[in-house]
């Protein structure tokens, strides 16, 4: 298990390399000169050649592309992942403000897709080819189907301008959280762990173990919550490690419908401004983070299915 | 609470402008005002006089920084010297201010002397940019000004909030405080004036004016033409981007686009027609003198059947096996509607056009840069009192801008230029403005006027006092109030 555990830590450095790779070339090799926008940014008017010149000069933008990578990655090892361009501020700092914000409607949301989720699942696989079924699917597709920006303005519209029950943006308050938390935890996410969830179950429920509980004369309640319900899990958790890593990243349309002040925002701004550092830093931590979950995923993913276990066990 | 755009300060030492650009929430003032039609008034100078390249203020006695600290001379020598310290070769370029152009005579007059000639300083320093702070202080951290407002709090991201600056040496503003929630989703800003959250809202969407203005309990008001949406044409472009260098071929353009029906259907009535390429207020009488080039599709089509552009088959006029097809860049905040309306008008002319529309700023300025293009969609704002600003900015074949050679016209403009930045009396700079705007769209299409853009803001109906501007930097807020 330790060796398993040790393998699975190692094996995450040439990941996290590649990354890094990856996250420097895309940012540094998308069209659009940051030098250009800090000029325009500064000044109110197009810049001149000797303006441009002086901000590639100083944030070392003519130094060739693999003598960068070789800085940025020397400091991202010792953790410094550079300053941002747009704030001058280090950009470990940047994220740090920022990624609370996202961590609290990302982790919001993955209650809500899971609370919806969940019940749908079980709902759907157990009353299977009922209008209950068909009820559920729909809702499924209808949650994966609508884009997030149009489920968001919808539920301002209800919420905030119709009955007037909670705020339209901002983060003050914990009110504020519940619109842009429902957005992206009524999308993709719950429909996605719905689904799972229905078919793992229906899986679990034909298996040899369950008709020898119900032989027992288990009530079906328990048959499905103590002893299907476990085994039809491990797809989910492992989708859900999964989905968590993806509701922090994609929140950035959540973000910027409701003045959220977390990390996608801030990609997005970083993204318009070719704010290099910001995006590698972005990248780079988010793929760090999403690693890790997937990491304590496979864990648990041991923990859930015996099987798995003493297969790496004898491994 | 005001709902206000993106937030967009920069907050670097040095160099920071921290509410005063690109939202000038009048904390820091600047020593002239610009006025609603683009005339100077006084400010933190009373009066100002000049000597050859040599100007002198005379400031306002008594006015004391929000802090207390007495407003001298030496604020603005400490104000220009650290712009020049955190400047970019070149920022200031336009007043040519330097690192010793500042001269104390005496507690309150001071001498300003630029680099090299400048007979437009005074109509330059009326930006926010140049707004006045408090000797020793860093904006970054805080801005001390002598505005009418001071800062209370800034979260980045988030909100600004300021309040009535009880030291301020003139009127004092009505409201005690006031919050700017930067919401840079348009929908969003909008919903939030509907839900009541904000007072306020800058910026409204153009097609979203209409239903506001519907709304009961909501305000729409329209600031007079403070920008023009123009299309400027590449005529000094390399292959494949040559056609626009036919003089015939860019009138026909400029015939082919009826803007009255743009103003009217695709921006909903809020827009102007313009033939100038910034607000007419700059020129005064002397804007008369750019016609415009009025729409007349059958002229159009004479002209570019005349120049040999003959219809193919598909209606694409072709010329020796070449198509009429040309490619549109454009600022990214203009609409796609704007845009398609275009391409529609010259598909009507048999010119098919190609839009590559640039997902950001950074896009699109370094599409414009390499030069691959033929048309380009703006919409340059006019923040200062200066009105030669535009044709020298962009089309001055001597201006440091990196995009001036696709467009600048020649010597001969060059020269009324010339004459427009060397004249003393503002009479004069107007009517060369005009000669040479006259020059970009009458004589030579370089530029085709689409129409006049207001600012447009929406409000609750107990929100009082908003004398809308034509530039949101020179917006006063200090004028609003609340009715009880």
């Amino acid at each position: 298990m330790k060796r398993y555990l040790l393998v699975r830590i190692l094996s995450l450095i040439p990941l996290l390399l590649g990354i890094s790779v990856l996250a420097f070339l895309l940012s540094n090799l998308a069209p659009g000169d940051p030098a250009t926008v800090i000029a325009y940014r500064l000044s109110d008017a197009p810049p001149n050649e000797e303006q441009i010149a002086a901000i590639r000069r100083e944030y070392h933008l003519n130094d060739p592309l693999p003598v960068r990578y070789a800085h940025w990655i020397a400091s991202a090892v010792r953790g410094d992942l550079g300053r941002s361009f747009r704030t001058k501020e280090p950009v470990l700092k940047e994220l740090a403000w920022h990624f609370p914000a996202t961590l609290q409607i990302a982790c919001a949301a993955l209650v809500i897709s899971l609370a919806i989720a969940l019940p749908l699942g079980v709902l759907a696989a157990v009353r299977r080819g009922s209008w209950l079924d068909h009820l559920a699917r729909i809702t499924a597709l209808l949650g994966a189907s609508l884009p997030s920006y149009w489920l968001g303005y919808l539920l301002i519209l209800i919420f905030a301008i119709a009955l007037g029950w909670l705020p339209v943006a901002g983060r003050e308050g914990w009110s504020a959280m519940i619109l842009p938390a429902l957005t992206l935890g009524l999308g993709t996410t719950a429909a996605k762990l719905a689904r799972l969830t229905r078919s793992g179950l229906l899986e679990v429920l034909s298996e040899d173990f369950i008709r020898t509980a119900r032989a027992k004369g288990l009530s079906e309640r328990a048959v499905i919550w103590r002893h299907a319900l476990r085994g039809a899990m491990i797809p989910v958790v492992t989708i859900t490690g999964i989905e968590f890593g993806h509701l922090l990243g994609s929140a950035i349309i959540v973000e910027t419908i409701f003045a959220w002040p977390g990390v996608g925002k801030l990609l997005a701004d970083s993204i318009y401004d070719r704010d290099y550092p910001m995006i590698q830093g972005f990248v780079l931590v988010m793929g760090t983070v999403f690693t890790v979950l997937s990491l304590i995923t496979d864990l648990l993913y041991l923990w859930l299915d015996p099987r798995i276990r003493f297969a790496k066990q004898r491994q | 609470m005001i709902g206000a755009r993106a937030d967009d300060y920069v907050v670097e030492p040095l160099k920071s402008k921290l509410g005063m650009y690109p939202l000038n929430l009048q904390i820091c003032e600047p020593l002239v005002r610009v006025t609603a039609d683009y005339q100077i008034e006084p400010l933190l100078a009373t009066r100002w006089e000049r000597n050859g390249n040599t100007w002198r203020f005379f400031l306002r006695p008594g006015v004391v920084f929000s802090t207390g600290q007495p407003f001298t001379s030496e604020a603005i020598k400490y104000t220009f010297e650290r712009m020049v310290k955190g400047d970019l070769p070149g920022t200031y370029q336009h007043t040519y201010i330097g690192a010793d152009s500042v001269q104390i005579v005496d507690a309150l007059t001071v001498d300003i002397t630029p680099q090299r000639p400048n007979m437009r300083l005074l109509e330059q320093i009326g930006h926010s940019n140049y707004g006045i702070i408090a000797p020793g202080t860093e904006p970054a951290t805080e801005p001390i000004g002598t505005g009418p407002f001071k800062l209370v709090e800034y979260r980045r991201g988030e909100w600004i909030k300021i309040e009535r600056n009880e030291h301020y040496w003139g009127q004092r503003p009505p409201l005690g405080r006031l919050t700017f929630r930067f919401l840079p989703d348009d929908t969003t800003r909008v919903l939030a004036l509907q839900a009541g959250e904000v007072g306020m809202i800058l910026d409204v969407p153009r097609e979203q004016a209409g239903t506001l203005r519907a709304e009961a309990g909501t305000r729409v008001m329209e600031a007079p033409v403070g920008r023009v949406a123009s299309i400027l044409l590449n005529i000094h472009g390399s292959p494949p981007f040559t056609l626009l260098s036919e003089k015939n071929l860019r009138r026909a353009i400029a015939l082919a686009i009826d803007r009255r029906t743009l103003i009217e259907t695709v921006w909903e009535g809020n827009g102007e027609m313009s033939s100038t390429i910034g607000p007419r207020a700059m020129l005064g009488d002397y804007a008369q003198l750019v016609r415009g080039i009025p729409y007349d599709a059958n002229q159009a089509a004479e002209l570019l059947a005349q120049a040999g552009w003959i219809p193919g088959t598909d209606g694409v006029r072709t010329r020796g096996g070449r198509r009429l097809s040309l490619t549109l860049i454009a600022w990214p905040e203009l609409a796609s509607a704007t845009l398609e309306y275009v391409q529609e008008q010259l598909a009507l002319a048999g010119i098919e056009l190609r839009i590559v529309k640039s997902p950001d700023m950074a896009s699109y300025t370094a599409r414009i840069e390499s030069g691959e293009f033929d048309l380009d969609l703006e919409a340059a704002n006019q923040n200062d009192a200066n009105p030669i600003f535009l044709p020298a900015l962009r089309f001055y074949s001597k201006a440091t801008s990196r995009t001036v050679r696709y467009f600048a016209p020649g010597s001969r403009f060059d020269e009324i230029v010339e004459a427009g930045l060397e004249a003393a009396a503002r009479d004069e700079v107007q009517r060369r403005s005009a000669e040479a705007q006259r020059t970009l769209v009458d004589e030579e299409t370089i530029v085709i006027p689409l129409a006049g853009l207001k600012r447009i803001y929406a409000m609750r109906d107990n929100v009082k006092g908003l004398d809308p501007h034509p530039s949101l930097l020179n917006q006063r807020w200090d004028t609003i109030y609340i009715q009880r």
